[in-house]
């Protein structure tokens, strides 16, 4: 699936850079975002598929990224 | 306010300096030679004695020298007073510049942060974190790091290329004064061996200092000195359990395993009731914010407090189930729940969790597993202000599904709800002050913060009563817990105090 969204910084467990697509859906990158992308506000445009990760942020829906650029 | 020196010599210095310039005026007074030169260099002294020695921040700086200058033309305004010569000048002065003072001190009470000097919040170590490519060596960037007379270290030498090629390349650089910005600068345009660096400043999660070595309050029982900044404590309410439980003696010391990212053993809140356990080590810190919620050592004069009184309830035991960076696989959160299980756990605690209206197969073989060796799971809603229906291990039958509420009692605005799920409870997860991995404290907020502090009441039931089974300690919290507004959402809220009370009186 593509996503387009942007970047935003969640203070809740200790702090994580998640996407809040413009579908109005949260994405919680699996592994993380590339440090690059770790910028608030950054607009990211990603192509990525569900992951049945877990994490201690609880946040989104996991997913796992395979491409991603800035739109 | 901690003594100081400043405090006893700042007054006499000014007093002596007027008492000079007063000295002087009544030589003028009976027309005879004064001398300057002396008194001011004796005022300007006292004036900048103060400046250097006085702290806090500018406001405060200023009210204090008003304040001792105040006083001390007070106080010469009776030699003054003695020669008959203008002794109003100073006291009116001295009123004056002391209420001026009061006036300050109440500025920078208010305003104190952002009058603080520049440099008092400067909060950059004069240290930069830099992540090399993956196959990027520490020498390559030599040349770089030698014109800014650096030293490095590896930022995280525990951490190996398998476990995390991220970590295990970041590095630590040591720099002089002012110059990690340039460095750090220079670094980003090293765009063949750098991936990242950015300088190491003291944000985000800020240790909290001890006010004092023990606390000093006067309002808790316990002698920890952060129990002051853990709102969620009411002291009438804490100060009861902590009288019930210091005569108690618990039938064992129940087992309570952080599932999560592991533990800090050697925090000096923990390591007194930390057992061994796979995970006693803690990169990314989450599972030692956990663990000292549900266990921290209280009564021992440091950090934090929790129902653990003196250590004698619960032992804390560490299980690694997510990586460095706080992500896991269903997979691996299935094993380390297993291994707590065989490791006797009393209670198994999962700050965790993923988006899963059905639960993954392999978590609620290993959850059923735990259950059917007596173990009780507690688990976070979730934080997407959803329905923890939603989220696994919450939605797994039989687990304590724990959402969270703020000091207003009202449910967090990022907490799950936990509608429809069978076990459903909720406890403080926001700001909540707990351990620092590494040392220190640190304020979080989360269904994850939560869900520890469920585990550790849970926990010290099960040290007073081992045959508490799962069922029956849901239904303790359930019938001792305080309704509140959003209850028909999260449930209702633990009373600590009321849930050990109906323990002890139903002998269950």
């Amino acid at each position: 699936m593509t996503i387009t969204g942007s970047v935003v910084y969640v203070t809740l467990e200790g702090g994580f850079f998640g996407i809040r697509g413009d579908d109005g859906m949260n994405y919680l990158p699996d592994p993380e975002l590339p440090a690059e992308f770790r910028k608030e506000g950054t607009r990211i445009r990603a192509e990525a598929e569900y992951s049945e990760g877990m994490s201690v942020f609880m946040w989104g829906t996991m997913i796992r990224i395979s491409k991603i650029n800035k739109n | 306010m901690e003594f100081r020196l400043i405090h006893v010599l700042g007054p006499v210095v000014a007093t002596v300096a007027m008492y000079f310039i007063g000295r002087n005026m009544v030589q003028k007074e009976k027309g005879r030679e004064i001398r300057v030169a002396p008194t001011l260099i004796l005022f300007f002294s006292a004036l900048a004695f103060h400046i250097f020695f006085t702290e806090g921040t500018f406001l405060d700086r200023v009210s204090i020298i008003l304040l001792d200058f105040g006083i001390a033309m007070i106080i010469d305004s009776g030699y003054l007073a003695y020669h008959k010569v203008h002794p109003k000048v100073f006291w009116g002065l001295g009123m004056i510049l002391v209420f001026t003072a009061a006036i300050m001190y109440l500025l920078s009470y208010l305003f104190g942060i952002i009058w603080r000097f520049d440099s008092e919040v400067s909060n950059s170590r004069n240290e930069v974190l830099v992540e090399l490519g993956t196959d990027d060596r520490i020498d390559e960037i030599s040349g770089i790091l030698a014109n800014y007379d650096a030293t490095w270290e590896a930022a995280y030498p525990m951490v190996t290329a398998s476990e995390d090629s991220d970590l295990s390349q970041t590095f630590l650089i040591s720099v002089k004064d002012g110059k990690a910005t340039d460095l750090v600068n220079e670094l980003l345009n090293d765009k063949e061996n750098v991936d990242f660096a950015e300088e190491n400043f003291d944000i985000g999660i800020e240790p909290i200092e001890s006010e004092s070595e023990t606390n000093s309050s006067g309002i808790f029982f316990a002698n920890d000195p952060q129990i002051t900044g853990q709102w969620w404590m009411v002291p009438e309410e804490i100060n009861a359990i902590h009288e019930i439980l210091k005569d108690l003696r618990p039938a064992k010391k129940a087992k309570v395993a952080i599932v999560d990212t592991g533990v800090d053993s050697k925090h000096e809140d923990i390591s007194g009731v930390f057992r061994i356990s796979p995970g006693s080590t803690d990169v990314h810190g989450h599972g030692t914010h956990c663990a000292g919620l549900s266990g921290a050592s209280t009564n021992n004069g440091k950090g934090i407090a929790s129902l653990n009184w003196e250590g004698k309830f619960i032992e804390v035991k560490g299980y690694h189930a997510l990586d460095t960076k706080g992500r896991g696989t269903t997979e691996t959160v299935a094993e380390a729940i297993i291994r707590a299980a065989e490791d006797d756990a009393d209670v198994i605690n999962l700050s965790l969790g993923g988006m899963s209206p059905f639960p993954p197969r392999s978590q609620v073989k290993a959850i059923e597993y735990a259950q059917s060796l007596g173990c009780i799971v507690i688990a976070a809603a979730g934080n997407n202000n959803g329905n923890a229906r939603n989220h696994s291990p919450s939605n797994i039958e039989g687990v304590i599904s724990v959402a969270a509420v703020n000091p207003s009692g009202r449910k967090a605005e990022f907490s799950n709800i936990n509608t429809g799920l069978a076990r459903p409870i909720a406890a403080p997860g926001v700001d909540i002050l707990s351990l620092k991995t590494g040392g220190g404290y640190v304020r979080m907020s989360g269904t994850s913060m939560a869900t520890p502090i469920v585990s550790g009441l849970v926990g010290m039931m099960r040290a007073i009563n081992p045959d508490l089974s799962a069922g029956d300690a849901y239904r303790i919290l359930n019938e001792s817990g305080k309704p509140v507004e959003d209850s028909d959402k999260v449930g209702k809220v633990i009373n600590c105090l009321a849930a050990i009370e109906l323990l002890m009186e139903s002998g269950k």
